[in-house]
């Protein structure tokens, strides 16, 4: 999951970036308005997380701007001005939750997959398909409710698969939404995490959750009832 | 008015009648020369023949009467209109060559009496002091009196009439701007308005103009005070979010770094609330109520509470927009988390104060921890979220507009919140 963080203390910036990180996603921070909305124009995340009282540009403004670009994904607000009219102006203005500092960071995380979550339609943190469990709150999955190992990466590549369930997820936006900006995007490290997510999830080659389709990627699909 | 009028009336009714009193000792004066121009003094006696011109001295009580005495008192002469008269003897009489001019009654009526003291020399020399007297009736001039009162009321009257009539009328137009001004003022304290309007004629435009200055002097100064607390806010929280981030691992720095935060909350919030103002302006609390509820609907998404609104949407509160925002926000955020599925705000009045009740299908809060509820720092909740200062802030808010906020049993089977405040 690909993330945008716009803060401009960069202490707490750092702090965000690194538990993020540490958590799978892939993060693109910003520590200003402008380069905020820039970068919410250009790339296309999962999630945004925004403060409102930004140099530049404020938060409610870029959040504004997105939306009124269609740019759809979800965005947290993180707000110190802790007044409910500024709650419900960000809200109206497109944001989707909002997180008052001073906060606990597992908070964030928590409100973060949640939004994530919500995004692609599913109401419970646990995504179940078939013997394939995916805990979005843990961060794991469980075949026949045991434990996979799994890399952050093969995880995320996993989750951002099974949200979007019988879509075709193209390697350029699998790699768009499991790496940062700075990553180069002609390697073949996808194919790589692909080949290994397989053998981990479905060991026997039985179940084939994950088929390329030549030319176009990925889908991942698997019934209730296959075991 | 009226008695300006009156005072102008009686001074000019009393300077009629001097000038008519006035007239009428010209008038005997000249009666006297004529009588003094007729005498013949024939041995001791005196003869008019008929040199008298007035018709009136032989007309037989004509009202105008003249008599001729010695000194002494001794009738020389006297008027044919008098002779069945008893004509008074003057109370006091003039000097020699001086007039005098009285009243006197004469036969029970009112007379002017013109009294001269002449020395009148005989043929052989003597000198004979002789005393005239003239007597006027009174009543011409006293109907010429009435008739010119009559009239002079009547006049008076209407010149009253017309005065107060036209005073009315500018007093209409002329207090047409301050009633507006009032209506204006009103229109601000209840929070219908919030300036006046600037059509005001040019004397009242100095005021309007500078109250008009005052009320925005006054919102953006509270606008800015909000502000700059809501920057100082901004800029003490973000440094506890790093401490919290980074160095909070400790419990007992953590529980400090929280104590901290409650400060800043409680503090900022109650110094930021208006509270009550005799300017305040007063808001449509549905459009409100329907704001937070589609946005609590958006936070509480997994839970997708239903709001059930049923508010007169011409329902208004006297309340500062901001104010109103965080009373019914912490209100139906907490309701949100308690409920199960529903939430129902609906409203009534009573005794003159409006009733705004929150119902949550929620587990409800026993009677015995509601009171303590509004407390700082208590919290009613075991949804896990907020600091407990919600319900302590939204007491404040509504104290300060005179208001009371209870708990109740709901029909919904939670919590109901009960907010009264005047209307």
């Amino acid at each position: 999951m690909r993330i945008l963080l716009v803060e401009d203390e960069s202490l707490l910036l750092e702090q965000l970036h690194r538990n993020f990180e540490r958590a799978g996603y892939a993060c693109d921070t910003a520590a200003d308005g402008n380069e905020g909305l820039f970068l919410g124009q250009e790339n296309p995340y999962d999630l945004a997380v925004v403060d409102l009282g930004l140099p530049g540009i404020d938060g409610i403004s870029i959040i504004k701007q997105w939306r009124k670009e269609g740019r759809k994904f979800p965005v947290l607000i993180l707000t110190a001005r802790d007044r409910w009219q500024d709650k419900v102006e960000g809200l109206e203005a497109g944001a989707d939750d909002y997180v008052a500092k001073p906060f606990q960071i597992e908070e964030v995380m928590a409100r973060a997959n949640a939004l994530i979550r919500r995004s692609a339609g599913f109401a419970s943190p646990q995504l179940q398909f078939g013997c394939i469990t995916i805990d979005t709150g843990a961060k794991r999955a469980l075949l026949n409710n045991t434990a996979v190992e799994l890399t952050a990466y093969e995880y995320n590549a996993l989750e951002y698969l099974a949200m979007r369930s019988g879509q075709v997820v193209s390697k350029t936006d699998l790699t768009e939404h499991l790496y940062d900006q700075d990553f180069d995007r002609d390697s073949n490290v996808i194919e790589v995490f692909i080949a290994r997510l397989r053998k981990k999830i479905d060991p026997d080659n039985a179940l084939k959750p994950i088929s390329t389709l030549r030319g176009r990627g990925y889908r991942f699909e698997l019934s209730e009832t296959q075991h | 008015m009226a008695l300006l009028l009156g005072a102008t009336g009686i001074a000019i009714d009393r300077a009629h009648t001097v000038s008519l009193i006035s007239a009428e000792q010209d008038q005997l004066r000249l009666q006297f020369f004529g009588l003094l121009g007729a005498i013949e003094w024939q041995d001791g006696t005196i003869d008019m023949g008929d040199r008298l011109k007035d018709p009136r001295f032989w007309q037989f009580r004509s009202g105008l009467y003249a008599q001729i005495r010695l000194r002494n008192g001794t009738p020389l002469w006297q008027s044919v209109s008098s002779e069945t008269i008893p004509l008074p003897a003057p109370e006091s009489t003039p000097r020699s060559g001086q007039e005098l001019f009285s009243e006197a009654r004469v036969d029970k009526e009112p007379f002017f009496v013109f009294q001269y003291h002449a020395i009148w020399e005989t043929e052989d020399d003597r000198e004979v002091p002789l005393l005239f007297s003239l007597y006027s009736s009174q009543s011409p001039l006293i109907n010429e009196r009435r008739k010119f009162q009559h009239q002079l009321s009547l006049w008076l009257g209407l010149v009253l009439t017309i005065s107060l009539i036209v005073t009315a009328l500018i007093l209409y137009w002329g207090l047409r701007p301050l009633r507006e001004l009032a209506i204006d003022l009103k229109l601000l304290e209840r929070g219908d308005s919030t300036k006046l309007r600037p059509n005001y004629p040019r004397e009242l435009q100095g005021i309007t103009h500078n109250l008009n200055q005052l009320l925005d002097k006054e919102r953006k100064q509270r606008e800015r005070y909000r502000n700059t607390l809501a920057d100082l806010a901004h800029s003490l929280k973000t440094p506890l979010a790093i401490l919290k981030g980074s160095g909070a691992k400790d419990p007992a720095t953590g529980e400090q770094i929280d104590r901290m935060d409650n400060i800043i909350n409680y503090q900022l919030k109650r110094a930021v609330s208006s509270g009550k103002q005799n300017l305040s302006r007063r808001i449509h609390l549905r459009p409100l109520i329907e704001r937070l509820c589609n946005t609590l609907a958006k936070v509480h998404r997994d839970k997708s509470p239903q709001f059930e609104i049923t508010l007169d949407p011409s329902l208004v509160i006297a309340v500062d927009e901001q104010d109103a925002m965080e009373m019914f926000g912490n209100l139906l955020d907490n309701a949100s988390k308690a409920c199960t599925a529903a939430i129902a705000i609906h409203s009534h009045t009573i005794d003159g104060h409006t009733v705004i009740c929150i119902d949550d299908d929620g587990p409800g809060i026993s009677k015995e921890y509601r009171e303590e509820l509004l407390q700082r720092g208590s919290r009613g909740d075991q949804y896990g979220q907020g600091q407990g200062l919600g319900l302590a802030i939204v007491s404040d808010i509504i104290q300060s507009y005179d208001g009371e906020i209870s708990f109740k049993d709901s029909r919904l089977g939670g919590v109901c919140a009960e907010i009264k405040l005047p209307r």
